[in-house]
């Protein structure tokens, strides 16, 4: 009774919390200040104060525009639940009615950023089967509503699913795995520090860039940097010392506001994901949707047994900011949290097959050659014979391949495909046969010289490659995985 | 119960030589008429090209020298006799076979692909022509399975009443599935 009362509330069309007008606002401030803040800093601060200034009317227009557009994007954006559908209307003079079904829904995540903080709400967004570009979300409801809806999504799609999944006892959440501080360090201190230089660095580029192009004719800049290069050793040091030490910092902060207070919760067939300091996110990953499975550490992490999981799910795109990275600290861990999607059975024994040494050995005569040759060859119009130093990388580039085709490993089990991989670190990848939607087989010109292959095994989250095996091996293969596929009327989803 | 169960269960041995193989499939070979259409794509293609390279040159007065002309003219032929050849080796290469469970597709002329999709995994498909295509009487078919925006996997260059049928059978092929 109570159920069906919640859901009728659901059933006639409403608005997000007014918050969202603010949120909207502000997030629409934030990228104006982003796009124009050294306009607005040499307008505060600049010493001839009479001199007319045109740009300022035409940022507040813009703005002014930008919050017309925030007021009128919150009026006219509706939504509501329509028997198995859920339906977003938006725009005014765009209209747009997005329909989800819902059983297709696979998770509802909630999430809040500092703004949604301040004003109680939390941002609702959907993982759904189709394509991955339908913009599915809410930027603010109330918490109380957020966590309503999406229990009653959640309920309503286990009500409509058939298949084996529901055949399972739900077992009671647990907590799996926390991050404690000195975990949190550890991650901090190993993190990927060369990303945060490079956003360091073309921040550095972009604003230096813009001040430039703000002074214009001035040479202020150009003048105090040539005094400054005057002293080339103590500011190369000193310029090294800063951007390494910023960046470290930088890198740990950012890594220690983003998984702060990191939690996973076991909860029948699905994790729970819930971290992060100013903006907190909850994610559920339900584990029969997971595609692709991968966990991976760089040669510091695999040094102090640091894992990174990282879930291919439906609709899955790379480098995307929002997949889903489980930070695990140990092995043993990680082999007892991806047990719920493939056991991990080890390299170690005779099973494990590696690919053939013709991967290397076409890229140390092939591609390599290309990556040193065009470089050096460019260079050389500027640099003239010192740019044939580019070809003393010529070794480590073989060698890098090398070393990948003899860490390289694969097997097979009755359940899917285990690849090892890596030259410093190392990555570990599961796929279950059953995830597959398409088989690919390979041969370049060269592979088809020497009877190779390379399989891509296509998923609804992403491909997995098996590169450089025999042609016999690569078929026999394929024809086992179609009939793996084909015989069983198994849930991929 | 149990017994029952236990009875009912089989576990029969699977041969892996027995199973069907993927590299005995008979290809069926695309359309003659797909070629000609092929040839006429590229024509219009590199007649375009020409016309973007020649205005280009004739724009720019330092590159009114015989030696730059010709060096030009020649890598522009080596570029279309390139492509000529391609479409030549891909058009030979390229079939399609339709079995129970699943499609496959092949084309390439350096890189050579086989494509398999699983039926029990295809979400809709599609059947389109452009106008050159309609000219000859042909059509693609396009199928789709979960997570991707974009179609995955065409097949070309066939009559258009072969991929009406190919839809129909795929559809009601999914359908089934779609009930199981």
């Amino acid at each position: 009774m109570e159920n069906n009362n919640l859901a009728n509330l659901w059933q006639s069309p409403q608005r997000q919390a007014p918050a969202a007008i603010f949120i909207l606002i502000g997030s629409t401030a934030i990228h104006l200040i982003k796009g124009f803040w050294p306009v607005l800093a040499i307008y505060f601060f600049r010493g001839e104060k009479e001199e007319s200034w045109t740009l300022l009317p035409a940022v507040i227009g813009f703005g002014v525009l930008s919050i017309v557009g925030a007021v009128v994007g919150y009026w006219f954006k509706k939504f509501h639940i329509n028997n198995d559908t859920f339906v977003i209307q938006s725009g005014w003079l765009k209209k747009k009615t997005l329909s989800i079904p819902i059983h297709t829904i696979q998770a509802v995540h909630l999430e809040q950023n500092l703004w949604q903080q301040f004003f109680g709400v939390a941002r609702v967004s959907f993982d759904s089967v189709g394509s991955d570009e339908i913009e599915a979300k809410l930027d603010a409801l109330a918490i109380a509503k957020a966590e309503q809806l999406r229990q009653l999504l959640m309920e309503r799609k286990t009500a409509n699913s058939t298949g084996v999944d529901e055949l399972i006892q739900e077992d009671p959440p647990q907590l799996a795995y926390t991050l404690s501080f000195g975990d949190l360090m550890k991650l901090s201190l190993t993190a990927n520090h060369l990303e945060a230089f490079f956003i360091l660095v073309a921040l550095l580029v972009n604003i230096l860039d813009e001040i430039k192009q703000i002074f214009g004719g001035n040479d202020y800049i150009d003048s105090f940097g040539k005094s400054v290069l005057g002293q080339t050793t103590f500011v190369l040091t000193f310029l090294v010392v800063a951007v390494v030490g910023t960046s470290l910092l930088f890198s740990i902060v950012r890594t220690m506001i983003k998984y702060y207070g990191f939690q996973l919760i076991d909860a029948d067939q699905r994790w729970i994901l819930s971290y992060g300091l100013f903006e907190k996110a909850k994610k559920i990953v339900p584990l029969n949707k997971v595609q692709i499975l991968h966990w991976k550490a760089n040669w510091l992490r695999r040094k102090i047994d640091y894992w990174t999981v990282q879930l291919q799910s439906v609709g899955h795109k790379q480098n995307q900011k929002n997949n889903i990275h489980v930070p695990v600290v140990s092995f043993e861990n990680v082999v007892q949290l991806v047990g719920g999607y493939q056991p991990y059975e080890g390299f170690g024994d005779e099973r494990s097959l590696m690919i053939s040494p013709a991967y290397w050995i076409r890229n140390a005569s092939r591609r390599s050659v290309v990556l040193t040759v065009i470089p050096a060859f460019i260079l050389y119009f500027w640099f003239g014979n010192s740019a044939l130093a580019v070809f003393l990388f010529y070794p480590f580039l073989v060698w890098n391949d090398f070393e990948w085709y003899r860490n390289f490993r694969w097997h097979t089990n009755d359940v899917g495909i285990q690849i090892h991989s890596g030259v410093f670190g190392r990555k570990f990848s599961l796929l279950n046969w059953k995830k597959i939607q398409q088989v690919h087989l390979h041969q370049n010109l060269y592979q088809r010289n020497k009877g190779l292959a390379s399989i891509v095994f296509v998923t609804a989250g992403g491909k997995l490659t098996l590169p450089y095996i025999s042609l016999t091996q690569a078929h026999r293969l394929v024809d086992e995985v179609l009939y793996e596929v084909e015989s069983k009327t198994e849930n991929w989803m | 119960m149990l017994l029952t169960l236990r009875m009912n269960f089989t576990n029969s041995l699977i041969d892996p030589d027995g199973l069907p193989t993927v590299e005995e499939v008979d290809f069926s070979p695309l359309e003659r008429d797909y070629l000609t259409v092929e040839r006429i794509s590229l024509a219009i293609g590199m007649g375009m090209l020409l016309a973007i390279g020649l205005s280009f040159f004739l724009s720019i007065e330092r590159l009114h020298d015989p030696v730059i002309i010709l060096g030009a003219a020649t890598l522009f032929g080596v570029f279309v006799a390139i492509n000529v050849v391609a479409t030549h080796i891909n058009y030979k290469y390229s079939g399609y076979a339709i079995r129970e469970k699943d499609l496959l597709y092949r084309s390439g002329w350096l890189q050579r692909k086989t494509r398999i999709v699983l039926i029990n995994r295809i979400q809709h498909v599609s059947v389109q022509s452009g106008p050159l295509e309609r000219r000859f009487g042909l059509a693609s078919v396009s199928v789709y399975t979960a997570g991707s925006a974009a179609a995955d996997f065409t097949i070309k260059g066939i009559k258009e009443e072969t991929a009406q049928k190919i839809k129909v059978w795929v559809s009601a092929e999914t359908k089934e599935n779609g009930e199981q």
